[in-house]
């Protein structure tokens, strides 16, 4: 067996449906039964809203470190809505019927569980040194958590240090040079452009990448509306129409959709759970590292910030989905480019809005990757490694336009799926520490980190 | 020139120890609030003398109050010779200052005299002498030391030793610390009427006060007990219940002022 055939043995394991219904168990297990969303979910919700939307108005004041929850944030935010938000969005319903988007929702809603988790423990078990800044992440919640199972975090470390390279770089700036090549951009240029702008903010350590975030994520956002609205506005009327498939379609798509291109049960929920896990990211564990730099004074109120970025995530997917198939072009079937494409002819600015729109989306998720892959480097090799990986992450930013290395990305797509397996154990087996931090919090005790 | 404080010297053994090398000179005490000088002449205490504001007293009532002073620092200027004396000198002086010491010991008042008296803000019933009765009614809002600097010092600090055993009185520090402006932060848990504020503030202002404080908190003005919480510095956390209470929200900004 070589080591292609190995790879693509481990990628249809790591992103099968048995997968993904681990994903969701474990998340299922920790908003149930550790974070309890359901013992008091209206006062949770209040509090929620407390500690994100209502702590916006501070967003300039930390607590005394180097960046603030809300750019912790950003940094995620910045890595998660992604072009998987637009493009993969429109294959997952193409894949999977109008019903995906009521199983991704599904797969959002447990997802919270892991989010929420993820950043709590990122906080809790994250390293802080001498000069005021901090390190952590699944590789320290899972060596310092689990300390006769440390090497799931060394394990952690080396998948996300190497995926970093290929799905959070090659292949976002494959997707830049792509989506600006109908403009006339050569490759070669928008290759150089990216590996300067990536390397001068990965540079500047964690508090430029913050600042970069907390710019390209409201850029996102308002490229996406401006992108999604006249859409919406178009198709406006069939949006109730829509909505109503989603939940028919959900449980009985042969009988929803009249047996359209043998969409079936198991299409619906494989395609919906898919996006509804790997779209926001929820068990992986990458956003823990960003999550990791906030500072706050319990870990808890981090966790509420992870579930307001999947809040974020939930609604850009959730917008792109009902207004592709308020357009009915979900029918025609085709590529997920293809079908992007013929959705943004409608709009107003055609397609250099979506162009426009993928080139930031990739942007974003290339900075904050290099910052998870240099975290996750330094974890192995010490903080010597970190300016060789920025300027290797520069290097392979340059050459992600050009195209090539298409052995590499297959790799680092698996590597970016196994990062899961350790990440979702500790998740398990650390959901207790989860469980009493929040009663804690809920009783108004004070943080005590671990030693 | 010999100086150093009455905490590792007290007052009568530092005049006896004077008195007994023959010295000359003038012993300044200087705590706050209050100025004190003793004249030497050739072994022989000749004159004393202690100011609080205008208030001046001289002779024996003035050794008097300095032999209570727990703390303060003095220096001996020597070869200064007295304005006038008010003093006999000889045996008489040590005798006195045994009899003062000995009865400062059995008082128990704050040993900074810089603190402010004042009638305690919970309501009871007391029975007091007449005497008791009009000390209690001047001393209200003055410092300890202006209030002994008086004739009659050992009997005034009886009266104010039983007032404030009895609770009727209370001395406080005068606190000077300017206010913080802190954003509220929600504290989610059962109680109410607790401030929180970071570990360093707190110790900052413990440091300062040396005393029990509580926090008078602006908008809405209300004091509230404070108590400390790691990792929280710029900002005051509050309850749920206060946070209804008071109408404040997360991210409001407001003045903290610790009050004794």
């Amino acid at each position: 067996m070589d080591i292609l055939t190995l790879n693509e043995y481990l990628n249809r394991i790591v992103y099968g449906f048995p997968m993904k219904l681990v994903f969701l168990l474990v998340g299922a297990y920790l908003v149930i039964f550790q974070i309890r969303w359901f013992s008091a979910p209206f006062r949770m919700m209040r509090v929620s809203f407390s500690e994100t939307f209502g702590a916006l108005r501070e967003r300039a004041y930390g607590f005394g470190g180097q960046i603030t929850p809300f750019q912790a944030t950003m940094v995620a935010l910045s890595a998660t809505v992604g072009t998987g938000h637009l493009l993969g969005m429109l294959a997952a319903v193409l894949l999977g019927g109008p019903g995906a988007v009521f199983w991704m929702w599904v797969g959002y809603f447990f997802g919270t569980g892991s989010k929420f988790a993820e950043a709590t423990l990122a906080v809790h078990y994250r390293r802080r040194y001498a000069d005021g800044s901090v390190s952590g992440g699944p590789m320290y919640y899972l060596s310092r958590g689990l300390p006769r199972l440390r090497f799931l975090g060394y394990l952690f470390a080396f998948f996300a240090a190497v995926a970093a390279f290929g799905i959070g770089n090659l292949s976002q700036a494959g997707a830049v040079g792509g989506a600006l090549a109908p403009l006339g951009a050569p490759p070669a240029l928008v290759g150089l452009g990216l590996a300067l702008l990536v390397g001068v903010v990965l540079g500047g350590g964690i508090v430029r990448v913050a600042r970069f975030a907390q710019v390209v994520v409201p850029l996102k956002l308002l490229l996406f509306l401006v992108a999604v609205l006249p859409l919406l506005v178009l198709y406006g009327g069939n949006l109730p129409e829509a909505l109503a498939l989603v939940f028919r379609a959900a449980f009985t798509p042969e009988a929803a959709l009249g047996g359209a291109a043998g969409y079936s049960l198991f299409a619906a929920l494989n395609a919906g759970l898919g996006r509804g896990i790997f779209a926001n990211e929820a068990g992986l564990g990458s956003a823990a590292i960003a999550h990791a730099q906030a500072q706050v004074d319990h870990p808890v109120r981090q966790g509420f910030w992870g579930v307001t970025e999947m809040f974020v995530s939930f609604l850009v997917t959730s917008l792109t989905a009902l207004t592709f198939i308020a357009s009915g072009l979900w029918r025609q079937g085709g590529s997920a480019a293809e079908a992007a494409q013929a959705l943004f002819q409608a709009h107003p600015l055609g397609g250099v809005i979506l162009a426009l729109t993928v080139a930031v989306f990739a942007l974003g998720t290339m900075v904050s990757w290099g910052f998870y892959g240099e975290e996750a480097a330094a974890f192995l090799f010490g903080e010597g490694v970190r300016w060789p990986y920025r300027l290797t992450f520069a290097v392979l930013a340059f050459v992600g336009p050009l195209g090539g290395l298409e052995a590499f990305l297959a790799i680092s797509d698996t590597l970016n799926g196994l990062m899961a397996i350790p990440n979702l154990l500790g998740l398990l087996l650390l959901g207790g520490v989860v469980g009493r931090l929040v009663y804690g919090f809920f009783r108004g005790e004070p943080w005590v980190p671990p030693r | 020139m010999l100086e150093g404080n009455l905490a590792e010297f007290p007052f009568p053994s530092l005049v006896g120890a004077l008195m007994s090398a023959g010295r000359t000179g003038r012993l300044l005490v200087r705590p706050p609030h209050l100025e004190g000088e003793v004249y030497v002449q050739g072994g022989q205490v000749v004159h004393a003398r202690v100011q609080a504001g205008e208030k001046v007293l001289e002779g024996e009532e003035a050794l008097d109050l300095l032999a209570g002073l727990r703390r303060a620092p003095f220096r001996f200027e020597p070869e200064t010779l007295p304005p006038h004396t008010t003093l006999l000198g000889g045996l008489a002086v040590p005798a006195r200052l045994a009899e003062a010491q000995a009865a400062w010991q059995a008082l128990s008042l704050p040993a900074d005299w810089g603190y402010v008296l004042r009638l305690p803000s919970k309501e009871g019933a007391a029975e007091l002498t007449p005497e008791a009765l009009r000390v209690l009614a001047q001393v209200e809002g003055k410092r300890i030391a202006e209030v002994l600097v008086a004739p009659g010092v050992l009997r005034l600090a009886r009266i104010l030793h039983t007032l404030l055993q009895m609770g009727v009185l209370e001395a406080v520090p005068v606190v000077e610390v300017p206010p913080e402006h802190l954003l509220v932060l929600p504290i989610y848990g059962p109680g109410h009427g607790i401030a929180y504020v970071d570990e360093a503030l707190y110790a900052a202002w413990a440091r300062a006060i040396r005393h029990g404080f509580r926090l008078r908190v602006t908008p809405p003005g209300t004091t509230m007990e404070v108590r400390p919480r790691p990792n929280i510095p710029g900002r005051l956390g509050l309850l749920e219940e206060d946070l209804k209470r008071l109408r404040l929200r997360r991210g409001d900004k407001v003045e903290a002022v610790p009050e004794v």
